[in-house]
């Protein structure tokens, strides 16, 4: 069962009443717990008279109760007395529209209007803890057990009504939170009247326990719902970077200037004569200074003397990166043994030729617009409440309980929106446990947020990898054998904020190898395979400014990089059009689906690459295509124009065939492959951390350049919705086509073969060079 | 310190700051606006954006004594008893922001650009907003939005 939308032809949107902002608003204002908040005195609490989620929190048995239990109904949903609703979950809606998503389907089972659903998100006293907001996970995870709570209160509530009317709850229906009988309307009780006063007090049923809508009986799920949010963001309304206390002071921290320096001594007296200067803070290695005025705490921050140790090189020359990365063993003991498929020695054997190509990612940022920043205000009595904008709020607490010394039961952190964060924050967004040891050192309510060199310099980077892919073909070149070796740093490892490995370092892992997508895994229908990660070993990633850590899709755009332009180099290799050399090595449909729904929309001609007829000079253009998978299914065409006298690429078009099961809300789909797309074409094309042995030499946009207006592609989406297939995320799985599909382009309009990412024009006339 | 006039939205206030102070602190922390945020401190990148006397300028590096008295208008200023300027109505129409941080930058730059240049063209939009930078990869709505206002205006 499958249907395609094209992105242009979406059907008209509606929009609804914002009732969230002022909620959480409140929320924050209120209380200190989720029991304050219930309890407290004033309207908020009268319209919502929260008796179920109370009674829960009394059941913990804990004076102040952390996290709602994320197994029960009433940790999600509450009904109160005059019917209004409240959905709450742990996940947070990073801009990328997933709680208008989750929304939908809570609304969908509980059968209430999500227009009339208030949402309270990522408060780690108010909602369950279901992890942080990473690996486009939040509809694909977090969604099914919110249709589950739903779907299971919606029982409870008919089952009410059932005995309350009087009627078999199988002559019951409901319409927007009243239950009614089928055969009279106007017989009929609402939610409020029903649950007023109660708690559900039941567990949110497994998957086989519990009856959810199949597709022809939803109503809301697969509309497109527009943003209501979209002014308050704009305006800056919600963001944590205006959340202000009263007595609130600002705080900049600094950090080392190279890589492992300790502190030897901080001159306090260098900063004495900065007006409204509140305090130095020294802690281990970790140094902030507070003031009165933000302006003037920048300039403490640049003011203040420290002396630290010594540099030491920590890490290889940048131009040396990849050669060092090629004499480096796996990390991991044992090693564990690679993944296989066939026997891929006889598969070489049996091959008529074999090929062999290395590709190169580098260092890469997430590059979030803002510096973190947050708010936190520790009070004498020791208890902290912070305004985070980050991914985990609930996975902030641990660290300040740690490093605070506080009691896990007095850290309430409270998630607000933030910038774009792309995996930047996933593990830590760091602001919010600098602005609680700054808070409690000053006794006053802090804002603090990074420097632009600070967030450059020392935010968690995605590694590079180093791939080698061998392969055996046949005498039609169809692959016998495939041979893949993924040699990189760990995808994730950071695990604690910088401040906490600063001040009391805990012992380091050696991290993963798993970005939680394929792993390098091709899906095509080889005989047979052989996939070798290698996790190398790489030192003081939680304190340097090269914290090798998890980027969006983490792993995924070099492993397909790698194997779309590989194939890419066969299909050119054996004269086959390349769409056809990859559909005709699977027979999977969905695969086959989204890559023939990118080529039809561009209007694929079926030939061999290169162009016929281009120029070897001057401005000439090209297609190219490449699949990708996370869990989704996606295909991209790129065009591309390439100047062959400066090397200067412009990705004109970008197509995406796109395929994630059961398609929520296909507006927010088409603005993440939107996003994606533009923001990866960037990656491709310019996006490469410079470093010398010492530090991070990409300290602001110029060093680190981000896409621009002049450069940006157009991008249409082809969407394929299958209904009865469990929902894929789709913040990360559009991008994993993208570099391969420009590389591809750019063969195919010169004849010229990229292998190192970013594709700069250096980089592209080298390549001219040796057509 | 010393006390410098500000005229800001349409309205004065009197403040009393260094006058090398950056406008965007004393905007956000004294005269408490959402609108211009923190990017970089460095102009590289938009999110700090006001228009003074028509001119869109960044407010990071702009020290407030330099605007004393001049007319500036900050992305709060655009909206009158809850009813949003056009220019912000087209980002909403166009649901023009993902994370929505750098999106101030795009509203005044384009707001400023568009007023000197009415009938401004998709490429001439696009050059005028070469120097604010979007992470989200939002730049097809913000330029279809701003060639909604850019049609409102010209019309």
């Amino acid at each position: 069962m499958k249907n395609i939308v094209d992105s242009n032809q979406i059907p008209v949107t509606q929009e609804h009443d914002d009732a969230l902002p002022e909620i959480v608003r409140q929320a924050a204002e209120i209380g200190f717990t989720r029991r304050d908040f219930l309890k407290g005195t004033g309207a908020l609490v009268v319209s919502f008279s929260l008796v179920g989620t109370e009674q829960l929190l009394e059941d913990s048995g804990t004076a102040v109760a952390q996290s709602p239990s994320a197994t029960k109904v009433d940790s999600f949903v509450v009904i109160a007395a005059d019917g209004s609703v409240t959905g709450y979950t742990g996940k947070v809606d990073l801009g990328t529209g997933t709680s208008y998503g989750l929304k939908m389907m809570l609304s969908e089972e509980l059968d209430v209007a999500h227009e009339r659903i208030a949402w309270v998100q990522g408060d780690s006293a108010l909602t369950p803890n279901q992890g942080a907001t990473v690996g486009s996970q939040s509809i694909r995870n977090a969604g099914p057990v919110i249709r589950r709570a739903g779907a299971a209160a919606r029982k409870f509530l008919v089952d009410l009504a059932s005995k309350k009317l009087n009627l078999p709850a199988d002559q019951l229906d409901v319409n927007d939170g009243v239950v009614f009988a089928k055969s009279d309307p106007t017989i009929k009780v609402t939610y409020g009247e029903l649950v007023g006063g109660q708690k559900f007090g039941i567990d949110v049923p497994a998957a086989n326990n519990i009856v959810i809508k199949t597709p022809d009986q939803f109503k809301i799920i697969g509309k497109a719902i527009k943003r209501t949010d979209i002014a308050q963001r704009i305006l800056g309304e919600s963001f944590a970077h205006n959340i202000r206390r009263p007595g609130m002071v600002h705080g900049r921290t600094i950090k080392p200037p190279t890589a492992n320096a300790k502190v030897v001594s901080v001159d306090e007296s260098s900063v004495s004569g900065v007006p409204g200067l509140i305090k130095v803070v020294v802690r281990g290695d970790f140094v902030g200074v507070v003031c009165e005025r933000e302006e003037n705490a920048i300039r403490a921050a640049e003011l203040l003397k420290i002396t630290w140790s010594d540099p030491v090189p920590a890490f290889p020359e940048q131009a040396d990166l990849y050669n060092y990365m090629k004499t480096l063993s796996d990390a991991r003991q044992p090693v564990p043994a690679p993944t296989t498929v066939g026997d891929v020695n006889a598969g070489f054997a049996a091959s008529a030729k074999t090929y062999s190509s290395t590709y190169l990612w580098p260092w890469q940022m997430h590059a979030a617009f803002s510096p973190m920043a947050a708010v936190a205000d520790v009070t004498a009595d020791g208890k902290c409440t912070a305004w985070s904008g980050g991914q985990n709020p609930h996975g902030e607490v641990a660290h300040i309980v740690r490093i605070l010394g506080l009691k896990e039961a007095d850290v309430r952190v409270i998630w607000v929106d933030g910038p774009g964060v792309y995996g930047r924050a996933g593990s830590t967004d760091d602001a919010t446990l600098e602005a609680a040891i700054l808070s409690q050192a000053v006794g006053r309510p802090v804002r603090l947020q990074w420097l632009r060199r600070d967030e450059h310099g020392f935010e968690p980077k995605g590694p590079p990898h180093v791939i080698t892919v061998k392969a055996g073909v046949d005498a039609t070149g169809n692959v016998l054998a495939w041979d893949y070796e993924d040699r990189h740093f760990p995808l994730v490892p950071v695990r604690e904020p910088h401040a906490a490995a600063l001040i009391a370092p805990t012992p380091e892992s050696v991290g993963s190898t798993d970005g939680s997508g394929g792993n390098g895994h091709p899906y095509y229908n080889f005989p047979n395979k052989k996939i070798t990660p290698i996790l190398l070993p790489w030192v003081n990633k939680w304190v340097t400014g090269l914290r090798s850590n998890h980027n969006r899709a983490p792993g995924d755009p070099a492993r397909h990089m790698a194997t779309e332009c590989f194939m890419d180099e066969l299909a050119a290799a054996a004269n086959v059009d390349p769409l056809q050399f990859r559909l005709r090595q699977t027979t999977d449909q969905r695969t086959i689906d989204v890559l023939n729904a990118a080529a039809e929309r561009y209007g694929w001609q079926a030939r061999p690459s290169p162009a016929p007829g281009n120029s070897r000079t001057g401005v000439v253009s090209g297609r190219g295509i490449a699949f990708g998978i996370r869990q989704t299914y996606v295909a991209a065409v790129a065009e591309v124009e390439v100047d062959q006298s400066t090397g200067v690429i412009l990705v004109k078009r970008v197509i995406i065939g796109h395929d994630c099961g059961l398609m929520i809300n296909p507006d927010s789909v088409v603005q993440q492959i939107e996003g994606q797309v533009i923001q990866t074409v960037g990656r491709a094309l310019m996006e490469e951390v410079m470093f010398d042995q010492y530090k991070v030499t990409s300290i602001d946009w110029i060093s680190y350049p981000l896409i621009k207006f002049t450069q940006y592609p157009t991008v249409e989406a082809v969407l394929i919705n299958r209904p009865t297939v469990a929902p894929g995320g789709v913040g990360e799985p559009a991008l994993n086509p993208v570099p391969a599909a420009i590389g591809n382009a750019v063969f195919d309009a010169t004849g010229a073969r990229l292998r190192q990412v970013p594709f700069t024009p250096e980089r592209v006339l080298e390549a001219l060079k040796n057509r | 310190m010393s006390l410098i006039n500000l005229k800001v939205n349409g309205r004065s206030h009197t403040v009393d700051v260094d006058p090398t102070a950056p406008l965007l602190y004393v905007l956000r922390n004294d005269l408490l606006l959402n609108g211009p945020r923190f990017g970089c401190g460095l102009g590289q990148c938009g999110a700090c954006t006001v228009i003074v006397e028509g001119e869109w300028i960044r407010s990071c590096i702009t020290p407030t004594s330099s605007v004393e008295n001049f007319a500036i208008t900050t992305i709060d200023g655009l909206v009158t008893e809850g009813k949003l300027h056009p220019i912000l109505q087209a980002f909403v129409d166009h649901q023009a922001a993902q994370c929505g941080y750098c999106i101030n930058g795009m509203v005044m730059t384009a707001k400023a650009f568009i007023d000197q240049n009415p009938r401004a063209s998709e490429t001439q939009i696009k050059e005028a907003l070469e120097g604010n930078i979007c992470r989200c990869g939002t730049h097809m709505r913000i330029v279809a939005a701003a060639r909604q206002y850019a049609l409102e205006v010209g019309a």
